[in-house]
């Protein structure tokens, strides 16, 4: 096999090459579906007396139910369920070893997204179950609602995708667990250090899970298992598939599969297809546009391929160039100098408080306001991180937020190092967002003052307050 | 080799072959340089340097060779990867997805035998060292940076700097000879 890091050369040479081609226009993969990557996992038998029971549906305890991992608000992250929208479930699937299965259901949010959630089924309802340690291996099932979701955009409660409307989505997990609780990476690496890590299940108790909504003109799914590859059918009006394997036969280097978004439109198709180099578990999809069928991947029934368009998106729209040049304040935080230490990084360090007036409303998640640290500085303290704010925020609001990462003021550097904030419209301008991305104002660190409001000069710490 | 462009000419006038050259050139070093911070851990250590690159081809335009080596700008954003990605748990892939790359997936075993075999002598021997001169010899050496910038970014005085690295290259050398 190919050196991985062989292959990394070749695809940011092919990377590269398209940038230049394109005049750096490259395709746009959202920001909050990055997070996609780190799925979840499920299953549906009970471990008793170290060994795989199916247990009927009939009979079982019902355990407290599972909570949010935060609580969540209508106006932040993904937002909240919209009242009714959550219905029956819109797919259901089999476990491989017999007993409770599985389902999906699919509603929309308080911001606009699109949300898929996937548990073991009772009785119509959703949940996870208490087994490879999870919820103390109570051997109970602990319903799950529709706001048990991620507290940001993308995230990691449960099994739970949610998308902006007209995107499509694959998510795959080849070492998804029977409990239907998230199994972390750092799980899967070595024997639990932290005490409220879970214990690995056995690779034979685990499943090979992938799930998704490929829109209105899918028709059908082309998955890998044991015994070769199968297609089924995919559902509704999103196009929704479910589908539960026994794990082991597609091979991951951690716990995380990988998924896929793009978009299906009519006549053409900007989705679904798997990583060409390596094996997933989704193979191949089917699109009816008209009344023509075609597949996109390999292996599908329907030899038709489906013409495909490269999403050739402005690159303004998601790094954009024009300033408002709007004044931003910035006020730097001392931090403890153990959270220094943690951080790698010399005592004093700090966390910076950007400060602004927000030219334009964010009503969704389909715009939001990001901060950019830039950093162009040898020897400065590179404050090299950025976050967004992910919730609503109203037009000429005064907005105050903190940045994730920890940086070490440099006196020489400051003039070379700033926070930049930019409104992010990632879609492009719409009756609903008609603003383009653009940068709202850039602070020099060199501007920078203390919680106090006196200018900033990086003297020592017995001068400054913990922030 | 004289003639060879530099790692700076490659970032900023390289186009997309110079890109290619660079990290042909430089990710064993970026590579070296995570993975004695992640420790026993390839698939991180890949993803990081994945994500290094994708994010240096991105933002290649704002790299200014009169601030700094390409090497240094490439530690950098391997180093706050890193402490993002200890942070929020998980390695950034933005660029990556930005970029269209798709996530190399490799069994662990596969790459831990890769890591074992492609683990220089160099490497295991500036591991054993003292952290204070492992650190200078790493900026020193390997990212290229002056003695007054490590001096400020580690909190010591020049001269400090200039005996870690002489002590530490010392003791290299020795080790190196001693395993030969």
């Amino acid at each position: 096999m190919t050196d991985p890091y062989t292959a990394l050369g070749r695809q940011l040479a092919a990377a590269a090459e398209r940038l230049d081609s394109q005049g750096a226009t490259s395709r746009r993969l959202r920001a909050w579906l990055s997070h996609r990557l780190n799925a979840a996992a499920v299953a549906a038998v009970l471990a008793l007396g170290g060994g795989a029971v199916a247990v009927a549906a009939t009979g079982l305890l019902s355990g407290a139910p599972v909570r949010p991992e935060a609580s969540l608000s209508p106006v932040v992250g993904n937002g909240l369920p919209v009242p009714g929208t959550p219905g029956a479930l819109a797919v259901r699937a089999a476990d491989p070893d017999g007993g409770m299965g599985w389902g999906m259901r699919i509603f929309r949010t308080t911001r606009g997204q699109l949300c898929a959630q996937v548990g073991r089924e009772h009785d119509g309802q959703l949940g996870e179950l208490g087994l490879d340690s999870a919820f103390g291996d109570d051997g109970r099932f602990h319903a799950l609602s529709p706001d048990v979701l991620p507290p940001g955009y993308g995230g990691s409660s449960g099994q739970v995708e949610c998308l902006p409307a007209g995107q499509t989505v694959i998510v795959e997990d080849a070492n998804a667990d029977r409990s239907a609780m998230r199994l972390l990476p750092e799980e899967f690496r070595e024997p639990p250090k932290n005490p409220k890590h879970r214990e690995v299940p056995p690779a034979s108790d685990l499943r090979a899970l992938a799930y998704g909504l490929l829109g209105p003109h899918a028709v059908s799914v082309t998955y890998r298992t044991r015994g070769g590859l199968r297609t089924m059918p995919a559902r509704g009006p999103e196009g929704a598939f479910l589908i539960v394997e026994p794990a082991g036969y597609v091979k991951s280097s951690s716990l995380v599969g990988g998924s896929v978004d793009g978009q299906a439109t009519a006549g053409s198709v900007e989705v679904t297809a798997p990583y060409r180099d390596a094996a997933t578990i989704v193979t191949a999809a089917a699109f009816r546009f008209g009344a023509e069928v075609c597949s996109q991947g390999r292996g599908s029934p329907v030899r038709k391929s489906c013409p495909t368009r490269r999403m050739r998106l402005p690159q303004r729209w998601f790094s954009p160039k024009h300033s408002l040049h709007e004044p931003i304040r910035l006020t730097l935080l001392l931090q403890p100098p153990k959270a220094c230490r943690a951080a790698f990084l010399l005592d004093p360090c700090y966390k910076g408080e950007v400060r602004f007036t927000a030219p334009y409303a964010v009503t969704s998640a389909a715009t939001d306001y990001d901060i950019q640290s830039r950093a162009q500085c040898k020897i400065g303290g590179r404050p090299e991180t950025g976050w967004a704010l992910e919730r609503d925020i109203r037009r000429n609001e005064v907005v105050r937020t903190v940045s994730l990462g920890l940086f070490v003021f440099t006196p020489s550097c400051a003039t070379h190092e700033s926070f930049q904030v930019i409104y992010q419209n990632e879609q492009g301008p719409s009756a609903a967002h008609p603003h383009e991305s653009v940068i709202v104002g850039t602070v020099s660190m060199s501007r920078a003052r203390h919680p106090g409001g006196a200018p900033f000069t990086g003297q020592g710490r017995s001068s400054l307050r913990t922030g | 080799m004289p003639g060879d462009p530099s790692d700076e000419e490659l970032l900023v006038g390289g186009g997309a072959h110079g890109f290619a050259l660079l990290y042909e050139r430089r990710h064993p070093l970026v590579r070296g340089y995570l993975r004695r911070r992640v420790g026993s851990h390839p698939d991180l250590v890949l993803d990081l340097v994945a994500e290094t690159f994708a994010r240096a081809l991105e933002r290649r335009g704002q790299f200014d060779p009169q601030r700094g080596t390409a090497v240094g700008w490439l530690l950098g954003i391997a180093r706050h990867l890193l402490l993002d990605a200890v942070r929020a748990g998980r390695v950034a892939d933005a660029s990556r997805r930005r970029l269209g790359m798709e996530r190399i997936v490799v069994a662990d075993e596969q790459l831990e035998r890769i890591e074992r075999e492609s683990t220089s002598e160099l490497e295991r021997s500036l591991a054993g060292l003292p952290q204070e001169q492992r650190e200078a010899i790493e900026r020193r050496v390997l990212a290229e940076e002056t003695y007054a910038a490590i001096a400020a970014r580690v909190g010591c005085s020049e001269q400090v700097v200039r005996k870690r690295v002489s002590r530490g290259l010392a003791t290299l050398r020795r080790k190196m000879g001693e395993s030969a």
